[in-house]
């Protein structure tokens, strides 16, 4: 792996977009999840929050761009599954969260590709 | 087969002092204990969470806290600098997550908003300290 140098400082995930956006869409999701299974609800969250979580430890790994990217591409495989999900139990603002998911992923592929750049 | 020690070898071994032989200890590094505290503090909130959160939030938090720990002691006891560093780095990682999950923590009203900031307090703390090691590593 390798170790990219000249990093000795904490780097702050919470400033960025896609973090903020998951978050807001996950406090949006509690109300449109309220008629759905206990099941369905659970998973749903479980994956939203990863998809926040994935994106605060991709930051969080600052020495190793290989780990970097790797926690982005969980958080875009997260946004997927909860698209898919959001799909299946047919929830009622499907077509705003979808978009907001969308935005989230060009966000999340911005920062990967800028990783790749400065290689 | 077993090695026979010759006599040269024997007075080797006799002279090796103790004090010359280092055994890190990682129980004795700050960010360690730390991040114990971080975990009794968690483990606090973890269980007053309800039920339906089991193997949602609790498990998560549960498994993020553990993580940071348990990378800062297996990072330490490494012989080797680089993977020392790559496990500062994933404790690192795993302190965020803690962070990210503990910001969920507080929308869903589990815990209020002094609480976090003292934990955010604690996190901060060991991402500073893990940062210096990782200086004087590379250094």
């Amino acid at each position: 792996m390798e170790l990219s140098r000249n990093k000795y400082y904490i780097s702050g995930f919470k400033e960025l977009i896609a973090y903020k956006k998951a978050i807001n869409l996950y406090s949006d999701l509690q109300g449109d999840l309220q008629g759905l299974g206990l099941n369905d609800n659970c998973s749903i969250r479980k994956k939203m929050g990863k998809v926040a979580s994935s994106i605060a430890r991709a930051k969080g790994s600052q020495y190793y761009i290989e780990q970097q990217i790797y926690h982005y591409k969980q958080a875009l495989k997260y946004t997927y599954q909860v698209e898919k999900e959001l799909e299946r139990c047919r929830v009622k603002n499907y077509a705003r969260c979808s978009e907001e998911l969308i935005e989230i992923r060009k966000l999340i592929n911005t920062y990967i590709n800028k990783i790749n750049k400065e290689k | 087969m077993i090695k026979q020690i010759n006599a040269d070898d024997k007075k080797y071994l006799e002279n090796i002092k103790a004090e010359d032989v280092v055994i890190k200890d990682f129980r004795k590094l700050k960010a360690y204990q730390l991040s114990l505290e971080l975990i009794k503090s968690i483990i606090l909130i973890a269980n007053r969470l309800p039920k339906h959160e089991t193997y949602v939030l609790k498990d998560q938090i549960l498994r993020a806290s553990y993580g940071v720990a348990s990378q800062i002691s297996e990072g330490n006891g490494g012989l080797y600098t680089k993977r020392e560093i790559q496990f500062c780095s994933t404790a690192t990682a795993s302190l965020c997550e803690v962070q990210a999950w503990l910001d969920i923590c507080v929308l869903n009203n589990y815990i209020t908003v002094e609480e976090e900031m003292n934990l955010e307090r604690i996190a901060v703390e060991i991402k500073s300290l893990l940062v210096t090691y990782v200086r004087e590593l590379i250094l």
